[in-house]
Order: C-alpha cells, then structure tokens, then sequence
C-alpha cells in the first residue's frame, strides 16, 4: 500500500478507538506497521500464527482494549476455530483488518492467490461473519469507525477486506 | 499431589487474581471448587495460554492464572513464543501429574 494510504489507515483506525493490534506481517498491508510501532497510542502484539492473533485479541478485549487483528487473508481460514469458540462464545468484538489476496481487484493476484481468494466470501458468509470490501481511501476513517461500531454492536468479529488501491 | 488436590490447595488462596481454564477435566474441576468472580472457564482447547496472555497484555497491574493441560498445549505450541516475546509478566509455570 502506498505510504499516504497507510497513513490514512493507521489515522483511520486511531480515531475509531483501536488501541491493541495483533499482527502478523505480510506484503499488502505491511507498510501500516511502522507508523503504529510509532504511535504510543496503539499496543501491539506479534504473533506466530493468525489462530493465536484473534485468541490474544480476544483476551485484550475481554480486559477492555479495543482491539484489531491484522493478517493475511489465509489467516481468516487458519483461525476459524478460534473466531467461533472464543470470539463468537464469549461475545467478543474485534475488527479483522485481512488483505483480501486472490480478490479480483488484488493488484497482485496470481495462480498462488486467486483460489483462496474466491473462497474467502462464502467462509465469512458461512461463520455468519459480517464484512465489508474497501478498495480505495474514500471515506476511510468513516468506513473504519462505521466497521468499529457495528463491531460493538454485534458484540462479533467484523471484517475489513484490504484489496484495490489496498494491493499496489 | 493430583490436579484435583492441587486446585483444592489453590482455590483458597484465590484473591484478585483472573483465572482462565482450557477445556479439560481441570476446567470442570475448577468450576466446582472456585466461583471466583475472577475466573474464565474458557472451554477452548489451544486457546487458554494466548486468552491470558492477551488479558495480562490489556491488563499489565493484573496476575493472570492460566490453567492449560497437556493436549491443549501441544495444540497449540506456537502460544509459547509468542507468550515469551511478549512478556506479559515472568512466567511461573508448574507441572501437575
């Protein structure tokens, strides 16, 4: 992503109330990392598998952060288990900010991506996951903050998928 | 000392602490000897290590108690890095026959 569209992510995901994020890097996205290992505002937390993001996520969030996890689009698939029996057994809000690689807007979609990408909507649609695509900045902040309130709302994990202007 | 006994010695010197239990036997035991307003009997197998690490993480002036049993562990090993790096406070780890 482009370093002013990075900015405008972190911004956007600042002034909704995120303030703990679990990571795990991958090349989409990854350029948000440096301007949050910044900002004292948010605390972050790496981590070896996506499975673990939403678990750690989901305890932050039960001692009263606001929280995110930030992955790859695979890692929605490695972490199912962990968004049904801790996020979605206890209530737990949390916004999932995915790199939707192997989306048709993936500006770098390949053979490797495009079969896991098209499987990404019906396994949202069928964990009862609500989500939204975001494929250029506009109206970001309020994308994020309106993604952030239903999050609250729900009491569930929400979904961001990153892709178009999200993928250059 | 069996796990049962352990939690009976345990349950007692409970004050403010927050307990988070796997999915096993000891989770069942645990709910029988604790109500403890403090205690979060997770259910989850490979999930309770990564639970409390985040609760310590959010919650840094807290104790958090992790009860994880051999299987749920081995579920997941990859909590034990991160849980190390992460260092929510010095792990104290003990093992229960």
């Amino acid at each position: 992503v482009e370093p002013e569209l990075a900015s405008k992510l972190v911004n956007g995901l600042r002034s909704a109330g995120i303030n703990f994020v679990t990571y795990l890097p991958e090349t989409r996205l990854s350029q948000i990392l440096p301007l949050m290992r910044e900002d004292k505002f948010f605390q972050l937390a790496p981590v070896a598998s996506e499975a673990e993001g939403v678990s750690i996520a989901a305890g932050a969030s039960l001692g009263g952060k606001q929280v995110a996890c930030y992955m790859e689009g695979t890692g929605v698939f490695v972490s199912t288990y962990n968004l049904l029996t801790v996020a979605e057994r206890f209530g737990v809000p949390m916004l999932l900010l995915v790199s939707y690689v192997g989306s048709a807007a993936d500006k770098r979609n390949s053979f490797l991506y495009v079969r896991r990408g098209t499987r990404m909507i019906p396994v949202l649609e069928a964990l009862g996951i609500e989500y939204q695509i975001l494929s250029d900045g506009e109206n970001l902040e309020t994308r994020i903050k309106d993604a952030v309130r239903m999050m609250h709302a729900l009491k569930l994990p929400v979904v961001l998928l990153f892709t178009g202007e999200f993928t250059s | 000392m069996i796990r049962y006994e352990c939690f009976e010695w345990m349950a007692p010197l409970i004050t403010d602490q927050i307990i988070v239990t796997s999915l096993s036997g000891q989770r069942v035991e645990w709910a029988q000897l604790s109500q403890h307003e403090g205690n979060l009997l997770l259910g989850s197998m490979g999930n309770a290590l990564a639970v409390g690490t985040g609760l310590a993480l959010a919650l840094p002036h807290r104790k958090v108690i992790v009860f994880e049993s051999d299987g749920s562990l081995l579920l997941s090993l990859f909590n034990l890095p991160t849980s190390g790096k992460s260092r929510p406070a010095k792990p104290c780890r003990f093992r229960i026959r």
